[in-house]
């Protein structure tokens, strides 16, 4: 008798109410999904995946799309890094900003210092440029090397995922 | 000689005297240095570079540029606020030398450049005391690295008005142990940053209008009491740390993006302590906290008061223990991301919950804990966990419409998302707490003020607890008291099994002191009835004993009830003793005394049976164990089920004069009968049932006028006394007709001996009597 009622009674309005909110949820994220165009972060609200903290410095933010359509933000470089060894997600797109102007970069296409002097909000110490000597000029006062997005990434992978740093 | 050696001793002694003060002022000329607009020195610099280590400079008034180097171990004292200007340019005062105070200063007009960290005063030696000044307009504030032992003290720091993400912090520490940051006042900086630094103590200051009021990461052993972190976007945010102190602290009106009032990210065996959390978005986020295995999270004493959501754990969080905190008034207390439980936290820890000021129970003993446990299972919370989005409609009628639903229909209620079984019944407030300056917090007065009503509240509640216990005493028979309000009271109670009405639209009410009887044939809804007054059935209507709701507080209305039940289940391995001990406990009775144990053995007429085991007792004596574990509570009412339907002839008789001792001492009994005997002797007042309904309320010996049916008692006479039987019985009022060798004379239950008498009385003889049973059942 209990089943019977539950199934006649609650479940119709409660799938309508599911539906509804399905319905919403779908609307207000699934217009956007474009990799090969930028992600918007609204700075000083949104929320890094990683590390919860707000996102408030263009600089030193970063994202990635997965293939399945889901973006993620972070409030730097590095988190983003961990973050991605640590879930594994498919790819379609990483993207980091330039230190400089603070133009989205495709973060394949863009050149990295990571440096202990350089305090980015995780501290990861990790920039990115789009003009390669920009980012030499940048390394060479700072006590560093230019990198590229992979070794950067290899850094985090498997191992060393842990966010450890070496006194200075 | 001897002479001239004692004058040039006396000689010398003199003029040591007298050079000795002369030698001590120009030690002091050495030692300090004065610099003011009108000299000695007009220059810092200057001073400086005429300074030996410790030496003192004291700075006059006046206004003096920036870039300050200090590389010596000097102290550097500001005297009527003596301005450094850095004229936008660069660090304005950087401190390389260990043991440096610096004190008194106003600092203004750093650079403006994140990359170079332009700040007010950079401090790169231990042991340094930077203390009481003032810096305004600097992008970073004050700013430690590798200055260990250090002391940030009585500083008032306001950063550039920038946008937040271009503003730098106030305070920045950065791999440097054992600093105290203490009484400093910081406004509208970015965050207060503590990075690789362990051992660090901050306590009293005030931090407001920031984005991070304090962002921690890798310090270890951190104590933070006493501060004030409001109007921030997050009160502090803790990561990767271990052992942090975070004790009695105010944590207020931090709303903004994010909005956590203290976050928590991978920190291990943190104490959260005393804290108040007053109308943040989140009171408290718990992120990956504790990530050790082995360690712990522990939050207790803290009030989370008007917070959207008091606690926020994300999916997995677990190994954290909350007692003695007090949720007020939070529109959510507890959050867990993704729904699901909050499995292996802890809301109760060595038998101390939390206060919740949604819980509805209450308190039966007086002892500060709910009878019954706190749970929080509103389903709307539940879909708002998985569904954020959903958080819009909170408090719509759509969020009502659905809790509602869960409360109408129970298929749809969730898991409770937690449970605590010792809930307080009162808040608690952590006293002397940072107070928000009075001007921008009426919420913070009027949370105090109703901190302050609530606990008041909690006070009348528990002034009405006492009443209550007075009348939970058996009232005295022709107490005043009695019958001025009814014991039970029962109400449209309906109860439908499988689409049949068992209980329809029963109305009662029931006195203390009074036995009533339900009186009827098998399936009237006698046990039903019974079953649904203590709360042992859902049921349609509403059921009041002694002013509790049983549906509401069934637990605390089983409390005062004691039921025998018609079925008993006692484990045949126990001893009579074992067996109520057991009881003792399912009830709540810890620990029962010998002596209390002992009298109830007594009221019930057990005693020397103690050692016997279950199965070794007659009906009779498993009956009246029953009657003793129903007495175990002190109940005021007695509800007794076919009280002694199983028992023998001898037993029956025995049992209810048990059952009549304790009326007397005013027991209120209500059972259920189909026995005569039972209701003519215990019974003050019959209930006949029928179909779920009362189809009469009478005394037990009006029974008979108002049902129209009969007790018939078949009196056996000798031949020929019949016809004088019968006369004399009509005489007497009886209605009687012969029938074979006796007489049929119908009889009211409790007076069924009188025809007997009546006889007697008249010289006739009666051979022998048997009762009739009655029809209509």
């Amino acid at each position: 008798m209990f089943s019977k009622s539950f199934r006649i009674t609650i479940p119709r309005h409660f799938g309508k109410f599911i539906l509804l909110v399905t319905i919403i949820l779908l609307a207000a994220c699934g217009s956007q999904v474009d990799p090969s165009q930028p992600p918007e972060i609204f700075y000083g609200e949104d929320v890094c995946s990683e590390c919860g903290m707000i996102i408030s410095d263009p600089r030193f933010a970063a994202a990635y799309y997965t293939t399945d359509g889901d973006s993620k933000q972070f409030d730097d470089i590095g988190g983003m890094a961990v973050h991605h060894a640590e879930h594994q997600e498919q790819i379609a797109q990483f993207w980091v900003h330039d230190f400089d102007t603070e133009q989205w970069l495709k973060a394949d296409q863009a050149h990295f210092v990571m440096s202990d002097q350089i305090h980015s909000p995780m501290d990861y110490g990790i920039v990115a440029f789009s003009d390669q000597a920009r980012a030499m000029e940048f390394a060479s006062t700072n006590n560093a090397m230019v990198m590229s997005f992979e070794a950067i990434m290899d850094s985090f992978s498997a191992g060393s995922t842990s966010h450890e740093h070496s006194d200075s | 000689m001897r002479f001239r050696f004692f004058q040039i001793l006396a000689c010398s002694v003199f003029l040591l005297v007298l050079a000795l003060p002369t030698s001590e002022a120009s030690a002091q000329q050495e030692t300090v240095h004065i610099v003011s607009p009108s000299g000695p020195y007009t220059s810092l610099s200057a001073a400086l570079e005429a300074a030996k280590p410790g030496d003192r400079i004291e700075v006059h008034g006046g206004v003096y540029d920036g870039p300050l180097l200090v590389d010596k171990s000097v102290e550097l004292i500001g005297i009527d606020w003596p301005v450094i200007d850095g004229n936008s340019s660069g660090t304005v005062v950087m401190l390389g030398a260990p043991n440096t105070v610096f004190s008194g200063f106003v600092i203004s007009n750093s650079g403006a450049s994140l990359d170079e960290e332009n700040s007010g005063i950079a401090g790169e030696a231990p042991n340094l005391v930077i203390e009481n000044n003032r810096l305004e307009e600097t992008l970073f504030g004050i700013y430690l690295r590798e200055a260990e032992g250090s002391i940030i003290r009585g500083n008032y720091i306001q950063s550039k008005d920038l946008d937040l993400a271009r503003r730098g912090d106030p305070i920045r520490v950065w791999y440097s142990d054992n600093v105290l940051i203490e009484a400093n006042e910081v406004k509208k900086g970015r965050d207060v940053v503590l990075w690789y630094s362990e051992h660090l103590t901050v306590k009293d200051n005030t931090i407001t209008g920031g984005r991070y009021g304090l962002h921690f990461m890798y310090c270890d052993d951190a104590t933070i009491t006493d501060n004030l972190l409001a109007y921030n976007s997050v009160g502090t945010f803790m990561m990767y740390s271990r052992r942090l102190q975070l004790i009695h602290n105010t944590i207020a009106y931090n709303h903004g993006p994010s909005g956590f009032g203290i976050g928590l990210k991978d920190m291990d065996d943190a104490l959260v302590k005393d804290n108040l959390f007053l109308a943040n978005r989140v009171g408290a986020h718990l992120d990956n906290s504790p990530r050790e295995v082995d360690s712990l999270g522990t939050y207790e004493g803290n009030v989370f008061a008007y917070n959207d959501i008091g606690v926020n754990l994300m999916p997995s969080v677990r190994h954290n223990q909350f007692s003695s905190n007090s949720f007020l008034e939070n529109q959510e207390h507890v959050d867990i991301g993704g729904g699901g439980m909050t499995k292996d936290n802890q809301w109760t820890v060595g038998e101390i919950g939390n206060f919740w000021s949604d819980y509805a129970g209450y308190d039966q003993a007086g002892d500060g804990i709910g009878d019954e446990e706190y749970s929080a299972d509103r389903l709307f919370e539940n879909l708002t966990s998985r569904h954020p989005i959903l958080r819009l409609f909170i408090f719509s009628p759509s969020s009502q419409a659905v809790d509602f639903a869960a409360k109408a229909v129970p298929f749809v209620r969730p898991q409770p998302k937690l449970t605590d079984s010792q809930p307080l019944m009162a808040p608690v407030f952590p006293e002397q707490l940072p107070s928000l300056p009075e001007e921008s917090n009426p919420l913070f007065v009027w949370i105090s003020a109703g901190l302050v009503i609530l606990a008041s509240t909690a006070f009348l509640r528990g002034g009405g607890r006492l009443t209550k216990r007075v009348k939970n005493h058996p009232p005295s028979p022709g107490h005043p008291e009695v019958g001025i309000m009814p014991l039970i009271q029962i109400r449209n109670l309906t109860k439908r099994f499988k689409g049949t009405t068992v209980v329809d639209r029963l109305s009662l009410d029931i006195e203390s002191g009074q036995a009533v009887a339900l009186w009827g044939p098998n399936g009237a809804g006698k046990t039903t009835t019974l079953r649904c007054l203590i709360g042992l059935l859902p049921f349609d209507g509403q059921i009041t004993v002694n002013d509790t709701d049983v549906r509401k507080q069934g637990k605390l209305v089983r409390k005062q009830v004691g039921f025998v039940p018609q079925e008993l289940a006692f484990h045949d391995d126990l001893t009579v003793q074992e067996t109520v001990h057991f009881y003792a406990r399912l009830k709540g009775e810890a620990s029962l005394q010998d002596q209390q144990f002992e009298s109830i053995l007594a009221r019930v007429d057990l005693s020397g049976h103690e050692k016997k085991l279950v199965r070794e007792l007659s009906g009779g004596l498993k009956q009246r164990l029953a009657l003793a574990v129903a007495l175990l509570a002190d109940p005021i009412i007695l509800v007794l089920d076919e009280p002694t339907s199983n028992l023998d002839v001898h037993a029956r008789d025995d049992f209810l004069d048990l059952l009549l001792e304790l009326k007397t001492s005013g027991m209120t009994f209500i059972f259920s009968s189909h026995r005569l005997e039972e209701i003519a002797t215990l019974a003050d007042r019959v209930l006949l049932l029928k179909n779920g309904k009362i189809i009469a309320d009478c005394p037990p010996e009006e029974l008979s006028d108002q049902t129209g049916w009969n007790v018939t008692l078949r009196v056996l006479l000798q031949k020929k006394d019949l016809k004088q039987a019968l006369n004399t019985l009509s005489q007497h009022g009886f209605v009687a007709s012969p029938n074979g060798k006796g007489i049929r004379v119908k009889v009211t239950p409790g007076h069924k001996g009188r025809p007997i008498r009546v006889l007697s009385e008249a010289g006739i003889q009666v051979e022998d009597f048997e009762i009739e049973q009655l029809n209509g059942s």
